[in-house]
């Protein structure tokens, strides 16, 4: 009859959490974190903060990048519409990666490991604030914010809709005012989605890591989905020594993101003079110009991606498409002109009816306009299309046909008019 | 001009019903409520001036004297809940302190919830023609906006930002603060900081399953505000049900102050009960609701009086909007339908139509129900009692427009529950007896909600959670922690979960997902409908046959993992009957009572449901075709249950009882025949005792009752028979009435409790068993929630059990029929015996009266 709360529950089929709890060894020793790791205490008016704090030399190399180069953000700025990067000292620029207990966000998942990275006198500094306790986040957060203040510009991966939200979230049920709205931020994601959507499969840091930085992880290194449960585990156990790789996980997280953020501010300040870069890249460093309004640089880039001669044919008459079209906004006719006549040459319709419509209303040359739509009419018909497609399309070009037809007559009659 | 003339159309319309008996002489009951003048106030002296003029300017010079009530309560800074009729001004009760509260307070937010996204749209139309008046009537450029937005599920996420940071009114539902406001408040921050208001509209909606959700909600919602250090002021509002104060202080957990006067002023009211005709008096069988409904349809509409019908199922709106259109093809584009399933615009449409009167005629579900604005109808027509005294009343008030006469008409149908309250109008026009119901603390739904709680703020040890006894809340915190969900550290405990359990927990119900029906052709597969998970093993087996829109469908096969059952097409001339065993366990007794002649219990019980097989039967005759066992796995429902068991004197009496019927049987030209060959069969010996004949014949016996076959040889099938002593007969023939008593019994009370539970038919299980496991083998009616845990329905069940039995007593005895009928105690009880009689006898007893001898 006495049949507790929790046999109810199970029987009412109540399934939480996981089974087989790892639980703290009676017998065993404990392995604190300052034993399992190299590090120090961080004293803030809400307790003490563990923190572990490695510099890189001057001279370090992460992959192909070396970590304290000088760099030019200015570009990286222009994109990120952080304007006072490109007058900011490099050391003003902090790196900030957070390692949390889930990813579904809400006011019920918080960061436990904070990796913060910036330019030291000594070389590259990275840093990181450990929450050994869930009840010492309001010490984690003074200790991330002692920091964080010293710096103007914050660059993350991803951080726009993760990282930032949560620690703003994190402040606020700390009842602390939140450092990060008035900092300017880079998040690397946006921009590497843009670089790299053609020619990477994938955009993740990781996959960045090894495709564009060239870097090997070693045995140490945990993978992401298995953080939360070590740091759980950890928490259940005191038993600190699996918390090592995630330590490395997240230091390696914070040198890729400035590697990549130095390796992206070259890309985008002077895409011509580095070595070896793909022609999808300088057509998609090509594109930002293009938005950034920079249009003497993005016409060099575009010519350059196209000289290059690696561009898969699709992409090769996609770039010469945007290429032209940003001559035709510019009002470059005649380059426009060239660029469509190339793309016409692969039988491109959109070429044809660029033309067609340039010699129509630009040139006012109907018989040439003429000779462009038909062309586009002969290819159609040639075009492996659904028929109902290319119905659509050779109906409005018969329209055009028609309408030219019509004009040359008029003018015929009219020629003494004008 | 003469009186005749001026009399309006309802009046013209309700003179002739009266003159035509095959109308007027199915109108049971008439209640005519004379017109009530307006109780006015005057606007509050103090209110802000621009709401003043703003009020001016829609035509509000003065105030109904409950909403001027409602501004006296919620100004002395209480809570408060409002009841008073459809379109007496109910949301301006709280728009008037809230708008004032916002233009005085430039900080001051205000949180409104409603059931439906619908009534949202229409409720924020509402009040923007008021909030819209603010800026531009009043010329005061100094007077801050009211913005007002809606945020839920179909909010373009481009919008979301900005209505969180500056809405000062939001709109929203449940659902959406559940799982999409709760979870992110540090994002809602400066709403909670500066929340002075929460309206929760239409609680008569959040009853049972959901409303024990929405309390959980409540309780977290307050456990944020407490956080950001804000208690605003609750004002609920509710169609009449009997409990509204003490039901909004249970869904808040607060005490609340009520508003029941009603001074807006109504024209003349008549209300009428139709009960359609009998067409089969043995039977019991009643003409159609929907088909009586079309035909006063028809005089509504030659009256050109303009009438929603409300029809209990989406299909029955199909129905009666087909038969309309074609009884009347001249009016098709006058007669409309609307329920959930037509398109916005279309609804929106029709809605507009209604306000403008192009519209004559609507036939809607109880989507219609609430307050969707679409002005006032002449005539409400409800096909069928819609199954709480609230609803009814709430569709019966759509209808009357300010001061004209209206007409509310219910159609019964023959259900037992119709046919009641066709005997028992009271029950309808006196107060409502029913009360709405909820559990908060229902374990499951308690134990998602902590889960929720739990991720949005830590909880503390010693904090609590609404009203969880404190013992209780700090086990089911242990319980979380000893699964790894929180982490206890220092005072605190803290989620430690990669889940976002809101997700996990839909408000709407506690059962998994249900069961499609892809009815699979030749060449495409569509579905046809879905069943719920449980139901799905008993209606849509292997085998099965499933009648949809009138067609016959055969299951090839049932797939419980993928929750979809495949069928095709076919065409046989049986229907198949599933054999379910159900098997109770008592897990524990929570409190007993006496009744005379029995004991209830109030306990928790196991509910086991297995579909061992089923039966093929041929339409018409009831011939049984054959029979096929089925290996599906059992369901076992823990829930909350009241039983009631006949002790040894009322089985006593009932036995005594017994022995005056024994109505001789005509059993049919074979009978002696089969008879002979039964007792030659059993080799002349009583197959029960094992008693030979010795000089007396023994008697043969009937396994099912001869009266149920259509056939009398299908009832002297050899293998219906069985030789029995005379001794063994009368015990067997006794077992069979008392079990059909009890089967009547629970049949009649299940079908009475939601009258007083104001729940649906389908939340309640009942059962009958003369040896019930439940009571040590004692003859036992049980009626159980639905429900894992248990919402409190058999908790309430147990404490007004005696007025359900004299109810039920009440309801058999006027009951017209011979001998049992879906209006009483069902169509003939278990193996077709219609224990009407028995379940009277039962019924006597429990409700103290002494039984009489029939024979006297």
């Amino acid at each position: 009859m006495s049949e507790s709360l929790s046999d109810k529950l199970k029987s009412l089929g109540v399934q939480v959490g996981a089974q087989n709890l790892p639980k703290p060894d009676p017998q065993g020793e404990d392995y604190p974190i300052e034993q399992v790791l190299d590090g120090m205490e961080l004293n803030t008016p809400s307790g003490s903060v563990f923190q572990v704090k490695n510099t890189y030399p001057l001279d370090y190399i992460h992959g192909d990048v070396a970590l304290s180069s000088a760099i030019n953000p200015e570009f990286i700025g222009t994109w990120a519409r952080a304007a006072a990067l490109k007058d900011s000292a490099l050391d003003k620029i902090l790196f900030l990666d957070t390692e949390t207990t889930g990813l579904a966000g809400g006011t019920g998942t918080f960061a436990f490991l904070i990796g913060l990275g910036f330019r030291s006198s000594g070389g590259f500094t990275v840093c990181q604030l450990f929450l050994r306790d869930p009840a010492l986040e309001k010490a984690l957060l003074e200790a991330l914010n002692s920091i964080v203040s010293q710096f103007d510009q914050v660059v993350t991966f991803n951080g726009k809709s993760f990282d930032i939200p949560l620690l703003n979230t994190r402040h606020v049920l700390n009842s602390f005012q939140t450092p990060f709205p008035i900092m300017e931020h880079i998040d690397l994601l946006p921009l590497a989605r843009r670089l790299w959507r053609n020619r990477l499969s994938s955009r993740a840091l990781k996959d960045l890591e090894v495709e564009i930085l060239h870097v090997p992880r070693t045995q140490e290194e945990v993978p992401s989905w298995m953080i939360p449960e070590i740091y759980f585990d950890y928490l259940r156990t005191r038993d600190a020594r699996p918390m090592a790789g995630v330590f490395y996980h997240n230091a390696m997280d914070i040198l890729s993101l400035a590697a990549l953020f130095n390796f992206c501010s070259e890309l985008l300040y002077r895409p011509l003079e580095l070595q070896d870069v793909p022609g999808l890249d300088l057509a998609a460093v090509a594109r930002l110009y293009e938005e950034m309004e920079q249009f003497e640089f993005a016409v060099s880039v575009y010519e350059e991606s196209l000289k290059k001669g690696d561009l898969p044919l699709q992409f090769y008459i996609d770039t010469i498409q945007r290429f032209a079209d940003m001559y035709r906004r510019h009002q470059r006719w005649e380059d426009a002109v060239s660029l469509w006549k190339r793309a016409a040459e692969y039988q491109w319709i959109d070429a044809f009816v660029e033309l067609a419509k340039f010699y129509e209303h630009q040139a006012k040359d109907y018989p040439s306009a003429i000779a462009w739509t038909e062309a586009a009419m002969q290819s159609v018909e040639n075009l492996a299309i659904p028929a109902w497609r290319k119905k659509a399309l050779l109906g409005d070009l018969s329209h055009r046909q028609a309408r030219l037809k019509k004009r040359i007559s008029i003018k015929g009659g009219n020629e003494n008019g004008s | 001009m003469s009186a005749k003339d001026q009399l309006s159309n309802v009046e013209r319309l309700l003179h002739l019903w009266q003159s035509q008996p095959e109308v007027g002489g199915n109108i049971a009951f008439w209640q005519k409520i004379p017109p009530r003048p307006a109780n006015y106030s005057d606007l509050p002296a103090d209110l802000h001036p621009a709401l003043a003029s703003a009020l001016n300017d829609s035509g509000y010079r003065r105030l109904y004297s409950h909403q001027a009530e409602a501004w006296n309560v919620l100004q002395s800074g209480k809570n408060v809940v409002v009841v008073t009729g459809t379109s007496s001004g109910k949301t301006l009760c709280y728009n008037l302190s809230i708008f004032d509260r916002l233009l005085k307070d430039h900080a001051a937010r205000a949180l409104y919830l409603f059931p439906t996204k619908a009534l949202t749209q229409d409720q924020l139309k509402t009040i923007k023609a008021i909030s819209g008046r603010f800026s531009t009537s009043s010329g005061m450029t100094a007077v801050p906006l009211v913005s007002a937005s809606i945020y839920d599920g179909d909010t373009p996420s481009n919008q979301r930002s900005s209505i969180r940071a500056s809405s000062r009114l939001l709109l929203t539902n449940p659902d959406m603060l559940h799982m999409g406001i709760l979870p992110h408040h540090t994002l809602w921050a400066g709403l909670f900081q500066s929340l002075q208001f929460v309206v929760i509209d239409e609680i008569h909606m959040y009853r049972g399953i959901f409303g024990s959700h929405l309390a959980n909600v409540i309780r977290r919602l307050k456990r944020i505000l407490k956080f950001y250090g804000s208690s605003p002021l609750f004002v609920l509002t509710s169609a009449t049900i009997s409990n509204p104060a003490d039901f909004a202080a249970r869904l808040i957990e607060e005490p609340v102050e009520l508003i029941d006067h009603d001074g807006s002023p109504r024209g003349e009211r008549n209300y009428l009960l139709y009960n359609p005709p009998v067409v089969d008096r043995d039977l019991g069988l009643r003409a159609s609701a929907s088909s009586e409904a079309v035909r006063l349809a028809r005089d509504l509409l030659a009256y050109n009086v303009q009438t929603i019908l409300f029809a209990r199922a989406r299909r029955t709106v199909e129905r009666i909007l087909m038969s309309l259109r074609f009884q009347e093809p001249f009016q098709s584009e006058n007669v409309r339908g609307y329920r959930s399933g037509y398109l916005p615009g279309e609804r929106r449409q029709i809605e507009q139509r209604l306000r403008s009167g192009e519209a004559k005629t609507v036939i809607a579900t109880n989507a219609l129900e609430l307050g969707i604005d679409i002005g006032g109808m002449d005539a409400s027509v409800l096909v069928g009692y819609p199954g709480t005294i609230a609803s009814t009343i709430q569709q019966f008030g759509r209808a009357g427009r300010r001061l004209e006469p209206a007409l509310g008409v219910l159609v019964a149908s023959g259900n037992p529950l119709d046919q009641y309250l066709i005997q028992h109008p009271e029950y309808i026009f006196d107060r409502s007896p029913e009360g709405a119901l909820i559990d908060p603390n229902n374990l499951l739904i308690l134990m998602q909600h902590l889960r929720c709680a739990a991720f949005e703020l830590p909880f503390y040890k010693g904090e609590g959670f609404g009203n969880v006894p404190v013992d209780v809340f700090q086990q089911l915190l242990e319980f979380l922690a000893q699964n790894g969900l929180i982490h206890a550290s220092g005072p605190k405990y803290f989620w430690m979960s990669d889940q976002y359990p809101a997700d996990q927990v839909s408000l709407r119900s506690t059962d998994q997902a249900p069961v499609v029906l892809l009815a699979v052709d030749e060449t495409t597969a569509s579905t046809i409908g879905q069943v719920d998970h449980t139901s799905a093993r008993w209606m849509v087996h292997p085998g099965a046959i499933y009648l949809h829109e009138g067609r016959s469908y055969l299951v090839d096969d049932l797939n419980l993992e993928e929750n979809q059952a495949h069928l095709h097409p076919v065409d046989v001339d049986y229907y198949t009957d599933p054999q379910k065993v159900v098997t109770f366990e008592k897990i524990s007794e929570f409190d007993h009572a006496a009744l005379p002649g029995a004991q209830s219990t109030y306990g928790e019980i196991l509910v086991t449901t297995q579909v061992k097989g089923f039966k093929r039967i041929r339409w018409l005759t009831n011939e049984l075709l054959g029979f096929e066992t089925l290996d599906l796995p059992p369901t076992q429902l823990r829930t909350t249950a009241c039983w009631l068991a006949l002790d040894e004197s009322t089985q006593k009496a009932l036995k005594e009882l017994g022995l005056w019927r024994n109505d001789p049987n005509v059993y049919g030209p074979n009978w002696n025949h089969q008879r002979n060959l039964a007792r030659q069969r059993d080799h002349y010996t009583c197959q029960v005792c094992g008693r030979p004949e010795n000089g007396v014949q023994h008697q043969v016996h009937h396994k099912v009752p001869f009266r149920t076959f259509s056939s009398y040889l299908e009832a002297n099938r050899l293998d219906n028979l069985i030789t029995l002593c005379s001794a063994c007969h009368q015990k067997v023939e006794q077992n069979v009435r008392i079990r059909s008593g009890l089967s009547g019994l629970s049949y009649v009370l299940h079908q009475l409790a939601p009258l007083f539970l104001m729940c649906d038919y389908g939340d309640l299980g009942s059962a009958a068993d003369p040896q019930s496991p439940l009571a040590d083998g004692y003859p036992t009616v049980v009626l159980y929630d639905e429900i894992p845990a248990g919402i409190g329905l058999s908790e309430h069940i147990f404490r007004i059990f005696a007025e359900i039995v004299r109810q039920s007593l009440a309801h058999v005895s006027s009951c017209g029929c011979k001998d049992g009928c879906p209006a009483c105690v069902g169509p003939g009880g278990e193996n077709g015996v219609g224990g009407k009689e028995e379940s009277l006898a039962i019924l006597s007893i429990l409700s103290g009266n002494r039984l009489q001898d029939r024979n006297q």
